[in-house]
């Protein structure tokens, strides 16, 4: 059952071989076309939507900088939300990611990488992707966005084992000079940017922006705990966000050196533990940087080298108070705290007509993921701690070819090496077929193995049971332009995962033996006219069971996006369209508590609009956006993360969303 | 079962699809024909006397070209074997006889222009900025053009042969 799915591909690439075998094979190779025939020859114009930067055999969903600006997003989630297949889901506390496979509540971002200019932004500990405010990158300085669904461990290694978010920040030039941004949004939120980009006459390209955010957030209700005992259920005053951003860029010939900071804080207004006092302070803080730099260079003609050097960090702090004191211990303090470095270097070798080889290694040094703990009294006095360590050196080789068989086939083979110190090593290979009978078609098929290695949390968490879980991937992709302005994108993609952590009552404990698999189908319709009209439709399909066999917790089956965008008034404003649907999908099953029986409610599907206006030209240097998220003022709810019962019996396994929120930004260029 | 279905509707789709938009053989993608162009280039250009043993085109900051560009490689161009090169800095410009260069590097034109200085290299691109390379080559309704910088040429000590420049939508001359 296992290789069925990969079965039927090689059927499929057979037929397709034995298709392409038949059609004559017409040749592209105009050496022996005299010139005056060739310059009377029609051509079909390149795509002018945007292209796929990586080289995956996936079907990559692509947002660009003007996107960003004509749909008014202002976090990687708000991009991730309007991208096929993709959904985001927020519990006050973070905004996790949900896609194929993956987006189970309580699971965080884990098994996604994300990559600003290459470099992949996970902690250390929990490998979240923070996609929200906590994220390091403010989307003025983002020139592209690029999701590529499915595994990347062949190039990446552990983690990206579901799916790849690469952010390419803009230039110095992008800017040309000073940028000062003001905004204000709904619940008293507000932000401050500056940024100064420039490029000079040597080449050098320098780009530095710092940002402020502050909100008050509102007082939420939860109807778990609607009782007297604990404020009727309003947490008040209990959802502040304050963040800031720093990021810097110094580029000249092929050396870029690149580095962001971000600090958030914020209070969460829900219960984090069934230990916690509601309506009491739960603040939390994270605290991510890193520094990457890289050196690019032709080696000759035939061999380019590119040396990275990275080091990150990333620190948690959480402050909670316990409803019950009665041991002693009143509040709660967490620290947690991951450093790291690394050294990536990779070559690309054209040595040879037909291939392209990329080769390289890497080596990466967790050395420090600590975990702390502290228990203070009610006056504030240390009552017990608790210390864990970890750490963690993997070292890394690669090894990829692109063949090109002919000017319809071309095949991609890679291989990716990690051994981490303290497992097992791991292969990771991938196997592709891209082939394009016209040149408005291509298709690709691909089988993909990745992996993910057991996270400092896992560790500390499961003990000995922590271990590497694994994907098996196989996707079809059909690419068609019909013209250079409009594509059609389809993917079917089918991902069997093993040895996923599993309850299992015969042991009492979490063991590495679960298994599931998810297969989805997404389409994809992609149009632009000259007059500046943009319109993208998408619709996923998409099954995941968990490791039970039942179906996966917070997975929609149905996922679909309009996009659309025109300008008005003489093109000097641009109004931006969105519409996202999600679909029904199930809570968390609740835990079973003395006098209830465990269940599992299903939300029913959502449609949510969002409208912003935006400037396209500047006046004397000023340019403005407008959005209204939540258009209709729908009322809906989210799958909420927790399991348990508090006091009142009520299950808190849904959490109510925002409904009309408003944002307006100004900004002044000079 | 049920997915080999699938991918066998899908497969048959695609014949429909390749049948009914694709049939035309004679169509060719804009990044092939320009590649086909810049071949030509090398082909009716006077080189000088080089005692090198192969004639490298070169891309700086377009790759899709540069993929295509990779069937002539191995042909014989001024008795020298073709290599392709697919470069990503200015380190190895000056190796090059023919370089094109991508939109991505078109700020860069003119330190390219300054490194190069006046050796024998045939700058191309596709933006129109005819002034700092030797040949642009144009989209003009379905059909390419190219634009020939005869003071570029001069300066490289690059003739091109009478045929190209007959060929050519427009040819800037100063004097």
């Amino acid at each position: 059952m296992k290789f069925a799915g990969v079965r039927a591909v090689s059927v499929w690439l057979g037929l397709q071989l034995l298709a392409g075998a038949v059609c004559a094979e017409s040749t592209q190779d105009f050496s022996e076309t005299p010139f005056e025939q060739l310059v009377q020859r029609d051509v079909v114009p390149a795509s002018k939507l945007a292209q796929q930067v990586s080289d995956s055999p996936s079907a990559v969903a692509i947002v660009t900088a003007e996107d960003i600006r004509a749909y008014g997003y202002r976090t990687i989630a708000d991009v991730l939300n309007s991208m096929r297949g993709l959904y985001t889901t927020h519990d006050y506390r973070y905004e996790y990611m949900g896609g194929r496979s993956f987006g189970e509540p309580g699971d965080y971002a884990g098994r996604i990488m994300l990559m600003i200019d290459g470099y992949a932004t996970q902690d250390s500990l929990f490998n979240q992707a923070y996609v929200d405010h906590s994220g390091l990158i403010d989307l003025d300085l983002v020139e592209r966005v690029e999701y590529v669904p499915g595994t990347g461990s062949v190039t990446y290694g552990s983690n990206a084992m579901l799916g790849i978010v690469n952010i390419v920040t803009r230039q110095g030039r992008a800017f040309n000079g000073t940028q000062v941004a003001g905004e204000v949004f709904s619940h008293g939120g507000k932000k401050e940017r500056l940024t100064y980009g420039k490029r000079f006459e040597n080449g050098a390209d320098v780009l530095f922006s710092v940002s402020a955010l502050d909100t008050n957030g509102r007082n939420r209700y939860f109807p778990a705990y609607d009782t007297p005992a604990t404020n009727n259920g309003i947490a008040e005053a209990r959802d502040w966000e304050r963040n800031k951003r720093l990021f810097g860029k110094f580029s000249y010939e092929g050396l870029t050196v690149e580095a962001a900071y971000v600090d958030r804080n914020k209070a969460v207004p829900t219960n984090p533990s069934y230990y916690a006092a509601f309506n009491s302070l739960f603040a939390i803080r994270d605290e991510n940087a890193f520094l990457n730099g890289r050196y690019e260079t032709d080696l000759g003609l035939s061999l380019y080298s590119s040396t990275r050097f990275y080091y990150g960090q990333y620190t948690y702090d959480a402050f909670r108070e316990f409803a019950d004191d009665s041991d002693g211990e009143k509040y709660g303090q967490r620290r947690f705290d991951g450093k790291w470095w690394g050294l990536d270097q990779k070559f690309v070798g054209n040595w040879f007509k037909d291939h392209a080889l990329v080769f390289g290694f890497e080596y990466r040094n967790d050395y420090r993921q600590s975990f702390n703990w502290r228990y203070l009294s009610a006056a504030h006095e240390t009552v017990r701690t608790v210390q864990e360590d970890y750490a963690r050196r993997t070292f890394s080789l690669y090894l990829a070819d692109e063949i090109r068989l002919s000017d319809r086939w071309s095949l991609n083979l890679g291989v990716r090496y990690d051994d981490a110190g303290d497992l097992a090593a791991n292969w990771s290979p991938r196997l592709a077929a891209i082939y394009r009978p016209t040149v408005e078609t291509t298709w690709k098929v691909s089988y993909s193995e990745a992996f993910r290695m057991p996270n400092a949390n896992d560790r500390s968490t499961y003990g000995a049971m922590a271990a590497p879980e694994y994907v098996a991937a196989t996707e079809l992709v059909l690419q068609h332009e019909f013209s250079p302005r409009m594509r059609f994108t389809g993917s079917l993609y089918r991902y069997k995962r093993s040895r996923q952590l599993a309850y299992s009552p015969v042991a009492d404990d979490y063991v590495p033996e679960g298994s599931s698999t998810s297969r989805g189908l997404e389409v994809e319709l992609e149009r632009s006219w000259e007059s500046g009209i943009r319109v993208r439709g998408s619709m996923a399909w998409q099954h995941a069971s968990d490791v039970r066999g039942a179906q996966l917790a917070n997975s929609p089956h149905v996922l679909g996006k309009l996009n659309l965008t025109f300008p008005i008034i003489v093109d000097q404003w641009r109004v931006g369209l969105e519409g996202q649907y999600l679909g029904s999908r199930l809570a968390l099953l609740q835990e079973e508590m003395a006098g209830t029986v465990p269940d599992q409610k299903r939300l029913g599907a959502v449609a949510l609009a969002n409208l912003t206006l935006s400037s396209e030209r500047k006046w004397y240097g000023l340019s403005a956006s407008f959005s209204i998220r939540n258009l209709f003022d729908r009322r809906y709810e989210v799958v909420s993360p927790f399991d348990w019962r508090p006091a009142s019996d009520i299950p808190q396994d849904t959490l109510r969303m925002d409904g009309r929120t408003y944002w307006f930004q100004l900004r002044y260029d000079f | 079962m049920r997915i080999f279905f699938l991918l066998f509707s899908i497969w048959l789709a695609g014949g429909v699809l390749a049948d009914s938009w694709g049939d035309r053989p004679d169509r060719v993608a804009e990044a092939d024909m320009k590649a086909a162009y810049i071949y030509n280039f090398g082909a009716f250009m006077e080189w000088p006397e080089s005692n090198r043993i192969s004639f490298n085109i070169c891309t700086l900051g377009d790759d899709k070209i540069g993929r295509s560009l990779k069937r002539y490689e191995g042909k014989l161009l001024s008795n020298r074997r073709v290599v392709v090169a697919r470069l990503n800095s200015m380190a190895a410009i000056s190796d090059c006889q023919i370089l094109f260069v991508g939109e991505n590097e078109v700020p860069n034109l003119g330190r390219i222009a300054n490194e190069l200085s006046q050796q024998s290299v045939l700058t191309v691109t596709d933006a129109p900025i005819l002034s700092q390379v030797g040949v642009v080559i144009t989209l003009v309704g379905q059909r390419l053009a190219f634009e020939v910088n005869l003071d570029y040429c001069k300066r490289a000590n690059l003739k091109p042969q009478s045929n190209l420049l007959r060929l050519a939508k427009s040819v800037r001359k100063s004097d």
